[in-house]
């Protein structure tokens, strides 16, 4: 029942390729466009690039989880998650489907985009991981924003849910600089991985009770 | 038995009073019209009943071992997948009661369009398909004659009165005076 209701959500965003292949070409035409703006002969330090990196994949996830609860409250098919009692399963695997079909591409194109630019391997391994598991964080709390204005727009819940967003940009910034420093970085990356697993466990329920306040 | 019993349930928004103490009991296994006009609170009652909603005012005692089926206003059908793909989602099988039913609604030659393709009363014929395969004892149903031509209402009316032989409940809403004999629960504006 429960891989049931996981391989639903996923096929659903399948078949809505717009909804996933959008975003990760958008972010693949912003991150082929940006060292084209740069001067080629001038020697731009690695955490320019991955400061814009993970600006680009907040902005793209953004896009792609904008109609995340929208066309299952619009259609009924929340409601219908409410009365069987398993909403917050529904919250759960849609974030998962989102970073598995968007999180986890854009963190490999950005590997790649890395990699194409003669850093250290591990660097952009680094980029990576933390790439991966903040992609996570990003889409919990863009989707925690979807929730909150699903009447309004999604403006005004990424408003509200952004800022929170900036700690961990400033966390991403400190782990890289560690990272090319030579310095240890795993206290970053213990403290990134002890945020998503958070922030992974609490946001889905808060989510869920935003979500059954719509339907009311 | 009884489903459900309702004493002076009352639903207030925004000063406005959607419903006003309105007290009534369904017992398992009795087929009950909600009826009353256009804005009346039918659906809002229904939202109570199955719990998405929760009245202001008055107490409501259900019998919450009954599993509900639920038809509400919206379709639940995704119009970006086909027929077969929505009946796929909501876990129904192509098996040949389906198969008749997709006939029998002059749906089977769309099996491979897009929902977003099909008219408003198609639409309404497919997402009843949902409800023909509950297995529940309970249904309810928002308004589920609208929409559907003479032979399907006739199709609809026999399938709840057989689920209510089976010793299953049946409560529907209708601003529509159907005369057909069913129990009925008025609401006045």
């Amino acid at each position: 029942m429960i891989d049931n209701l996981l391989f639903i959500e996923a096929y659903k965003l399948f078949k809505r390729s717009r909804a996933w292949v959008g975003p990760v070409l958008v972010f693949l035409l912003i991150i082929i466009s940006f060292p084209l703006t740069l001067d080629v002969n001038s020697n731009n330090p690695p955490e320019i690039y991955l400061s814009f990196i993970w600006i680009s994949t907040l902005v793209v996830v953004m896009l792609g989880t904008e109609q995340i609860f929208s066309d299952d409250f619009e259609d009924g098919t929340l409601e219908q998650h409410v009365i069987s009692n398993r909403l917050v399963e529904v919250v759960l695997y849609k974030i998962l489907v989102h970073w598995i079909l968007i999180g986890i591409p854009l963190a490999f194109v950005a590997f790649l985009f890395i990699l194409s630019l003669n850093f250290s391997f591990e660097l952009s391994l680094i980029a990576f991981i933390s790439l991966i598991i903040s992609n996570l964080i990003f889409i919990n709390f863009l989707s925690l924003g979807n929730s909150l204005s699903l009447k309004k727009g999604s403006i005004l819940g990424l408003l509200i849910t952004i800022p929170f967003l900036i700690p961990l940009l400033i966390l991403l910034g400190k782990m890289t600089s560690a990272v090319i420093l030579g310095l240890n970085f795993s206290g970053y990356l213990s403290l990134l991985i002890g945020v998503m697993l958070i922030v992974s466990c609490f946001i889905p329920f808060i989510i869920s009770f935003i979500l059954k306040t719509h339907l009311e | 038995m009884q489903f459900l019993q309702a004493n002076n349930i009352s639903y207030k928004i925004n000063d406005r009073n959607i419903l006003n103490n309105i007290s009534f009991e369904i017992k398992l296994g009795e087929l009950v019209k909600i009826s009353g006009n256009n804005g009346s609170g039918k659906t809002t009652l229904l939202k109570i009943i199955i719990g998405l909603t929760k009245q202001t005012k008055g107490t409501l005692l259900k019998n919450d071992t009954e599993k509900i089926c639920y038809l509400g206003h919206k379709s639940t059908l995704k119009k970006y997948l086909t027929i077969r793909e929505n009946l796929f989602i909501h876990g129904l099988k192509l098996n040949s009661f389906n198969l008749n039913l997709l006939e029998k609604f002059n749906l089977k030659k769309h099996i491979d369009n897009s929902v977003g393709t099909l008219s408003f009363g198609q639409q309404k014929k497919l997402s009843l398909v949902r409800i023909f395969n509950s297995k529940s004892k309970v249904l309810i149903l928002d308004e589920p004659f609208i929409g559907l031509d003479d032979e399907s209402k006739e199709f609809l009316r026999s399938f709840m009165e057989s689920k209510v032989k089976e010793g299953g409940t049946v409560i529907f809403t209708s601003h529509i005076d159907l005369e057909d004999g069913y129990r009925e629960i008025k609401i006045d504006d």
